[in-house]
């Protein structure tokens, strides 16, 4: 009997794959995004048993490996984007565990300088959440100042 | 460390160690000792307090390719030796190009304690290094020169496994 071996599909049916930018949003961080990337299938006789997500994360200090539970936290995980080839794959998971263990900071080093960073061969890396932000406040700040203008 | 020790790190790495069908020239004496003595002095290859500045990092990489360049211009382009220039000037590329010259943003803020600069600087440093440090190997093996420690710190380390694999 042929006994065809299970492996993870997100939700419109592609099959997950190694080095898969991930994203995830928990009800604690208001609407922020958390990312992090596939780094592992535990393989069975029956196919994946586990995913392993490698991620930068606050709460757990800093770059760490985590099960795909403790990475989702029971909210649902979208794929951002994938890597190129499978060559760009490996590449994304040997930059991504050169740093394991690596301090969390949330304006120099977050969970999108993390994800950035090895997908773009570890030379450059921007977090578009602190970036919005920035943009967001001066903006705000820009608003504040004319609102003040205008009532003098 | 003498070039006696430096030969025995050199397990599974080929090099003409001075066997019968090879003769080093004198110009590639004379070269091999001018690059040792060149890198002997560059800081940026073995220095901890070194990697507190990657300004200068960049600037002593710079100078190091170009160094690696006007050597290789009197030397016959097939030989070993040049070989092992060639690579080292290959390894000082590939640090440029990762961390980029003076007012890129990892050139920056590589020696700002957490930032992600230092993740794509210091892993490129330590490829130089390596890369440095297996050729310096060579090049002290296949002409029978001595390295000051310092820059000696760099080499393989030695096998301290026996042939069964214990140590």
């Amino acid at each position: 009997m042929l006994i065809e071996k299970f492996y993870p599909r997100y939700a419109n049916g592609k099959q997950m794959g190694i080095g898969d930018e991930l994203v995830v949003s928990y009800p604690e961080l208001h609407g922020i995004p958390h990312r992090g990337l596939i780094y592992r299938f535990i393989e069975g006789p029956l196919g994946v048993e586990a995913i392993e997500i490698i991620h930068n994360s606050k709460g757990d200090g800093g770059v760490c490996v985590v099960s795909w539970d403790d990475f989702a936290q029971g909210q649902t995980v979208r794929c951002r984007r994938r890597p190129s080839s499978l060559e760009h794959a490996r590449g994304i998971i040997a930059l991504a565990e050169s740093v394991l263990g690596h301090p969390y900071d949330a304006g120099k080093a977050n969970c999108e300088h993390f994800t950035d960073w090895c997908y773009n061969g570890g030379t450059r890396a921007k977090s578009e959440t602190l970036e919005a932000g920035v943009v967001f406040g001066s903006l705000a700040a820009l608003g504040l100042g004319i609102a003040v203008f205008a009532r003098d | 460390m003498k070039f006696s020790e430096i030969a025995n790190r050199l397990t599974g790495i080929s090099t003409p160690l001075g066997g019968v069908s090879w003769q080093a020239t004198e110009l590639e004496v004379s070269a091999a000792r001018r690059v040792v003595s060149f890198l002997e002095d560059r800081r940026v290859l073995y220095a901890p307090d070194e990697m507190e500045v990657p300004s200068h990092c960049v600037h002593s990489v710079m100078d190091i390719r170009h160094f690696l360049t006007s050597e290789l211009g009197k030397l016959d382009a097939g030989s070993e030796f040049a070989a092992s220039l060639r690579a080292m000037r290959a390894a000082c590329r590939k640090f440029l190009d990762r961390v980029g010259i003076d007012g890129s943003e990892v050139a920056l803020y590589a020696n700002h304690r957490g930032h992600w600069s230092s993740w794509t600087f210091y892993g490129a440093l330590g490829e130089l290094r390596g890369t440095f440090g297996v050729h310096l190997a060579r090049i002290a093996a296949q002409f029978k020169l001595d390295i000051e420690d310092k820059l000696a710190s760099i080499l393989p380390a030695k096998d301290e496994e026996g042939p069964d694999g214990r140590a």
